[in-house]
């Protein structure tokens, strides 16, 4: 999604000027519907109202079309000026999440924002879970700096409260959850190291050893946030490192309530 | 109807609790922690209201429960955001004004009990302690301007 997005933001402009022009073509066809061609004296306007009162039957439904098709997918994306304001109020969490690491590290220490979604078209994560697409899940819709952006990561989050991970556990009960210390996953764990992890993680251990094939790094620490919008659980926020502990865990409880109303009043509006 | 600011840290501190089988450590949510919470008196006479301020805000519905205390709860999120008091319906003893402050806190925190019994949840239930938490430390400033009858 993030990733997605991001592809998005750079042909936002052209959309918009679709948009733009499929509107002033819609003006212009109506307005051409009613000229007298006869009455027209310029030749260039006149071959110009011609061709619009010709193609009127196939421009007016496309443009009746397009433009509400466009509009949808600028929604569903959302304004690219929010999601920077957002990016930007994760960037400053982990700041304050981790104030003594590596802040050059972004890949290490990250905060991830998920938005629960009703459907999911990710299949593999689907049947990883066992779930139906739209029994409900947890989709990251913004992260802390530039790195792994393109995430595949899925949580089943449904409504019997069937859930998996740190995000799904954290939304299903809507408390804060910390955990730390946990084994340090890489290729060549044994089956043991792997099925502690999962269990204090509640991940799938299939999942795990899929990940560490393509040699992805794991967390050690994990603390989850609900994050609500009016009162309504909209997602959660997910810190993870690869440091054992998260020194600014309690400063963080702080500072997520500080712009509590901000992010609330930003994701409104995704 | 000046807002006490409450420090949040002693209020929602992290706790160990074992959830499906993994030891963790868990603290309410930041939004379910009130930031601030005043007392006051009606603008309909012989009510005396309290209010809490969290991180956000939402729309507001009655809670079922004792006629003389009205809970106002978040649509959405069950918390308390407003306790109604009916000062004439609430009988409070010709006692000293340590006692009356007491009793009616009492009373209060009884109002809220009956009320997570509609909707217990286990997070209503950590969120209410909390609510009952600030008003037993703030007892004295919130019902400062309630009007006990004179002994």
């Amino acid at each position: 999604m993030m990733g997605i997005r991001d592809k998005f933001k750079r042909i936002q402009i052209l959309l918009t000027v679709f948009q733009t022009v499929l509107v002033a073509l819609g003006a212009a066809l109506s307005a051409a519907a009613k000229v007298d061609v006869a009455r027209v004296s310029n030749p260039l306007i006149q071959q110009a109202v011609i061709f619009l009162q010709q193609s009127s039957w196939w421009q007016a439904p496309l443009c009746i079309l397009a433009v509400p098709i466009v509009q949808f997918i600028k929604t569903y994306f959302g304004s690219p000026h929010v999601w920077d304001c957002v990016h930007f109020i994760l960037d400053e969490f982990r700041k304050a999440a981790y104030p003594q690491e590596d802040q050059a590290a972004p890949a290490a220490h990250r905060v991830t924002l998920f938005q629960h979604r009703t459907c999911c078209w990710l299949f593999s994560a689907c049947w990883l879970y066992r779930r139906w697409p739209w029994d409900g899940w947890l989709v990251p819709a913004e992260r802390s700096g530039q790195l792994t952006r393109k995430s595949r990561i899925r949580f089943p989050a449904t409504d019997d409260a069937k859930t998996a991970g740190v995000a799904g556990e954290t939304w299903a009960k809507n408390y804060c959850i910390y955990i730390e210390n946990l084994p340090n996953l890489k290729p060549g764990s044994t089956e043991a190291t792997i099925q502690n992890f999962a269990k204090r993680t509640w991940c799938k251990p299939e999942w795990i050893k899929r990940q560490l094939k393509q040699e992805k790094s794991f967390a050690r620490s994990f603390c989850g946030m609900p994050i609500e919008v009016r009162g309504k659980e909209w997602g959660v926020l997910l810190f993870d490192s690869t440091s054992t502990t998260m020194v600014g865990r309690e400063q963080i409880k702080t500072l997520v309530q500080g712009k509590a109303a901000v992010l609330a009043k930003l994701l409104e509006k995704t | 109807m000046k807002w006490l600011e409450l420090n949040q840290i002693p209020l929602n501190e992290w706790r160990q609790e074992e959830l499906n089988g993994v030891l963790v450590q868990v603290s309410v949510s930041p939004y379910d922690v009130p930031i601030a919470v005043r007392g006051y008196p009606d603008s309909d006479p012989g009510w005396f209201v309290i209010e809490f301020k969290y991180a956000t805000e939402e729309e507001l519905r009655p809670a079922e429960g004792a006629p003389h205390i009205v809970l106002l709860l978040g649509k959405n999120s069950g918390r308390i955001y407003k306790i109604r008091i009916n000062r004439k319906a609430l009988a409070v003893e010709k006692v000293g004004l340590e006692l009356k402050v007491e009793k009616l806190q009492q009373e209060v925190s009884r109002a809220i009990d009956q009320a997570l019994q509609t909707g217990a949840t286990n997070r209503l239930s950590n969120t209410y302690d909390l609510t009952k938490k600030v008003i037993l430390n703030n007892r004295k400033d919130l019902f400062q301007e309630f009007g006990f009858p004179r002994t």
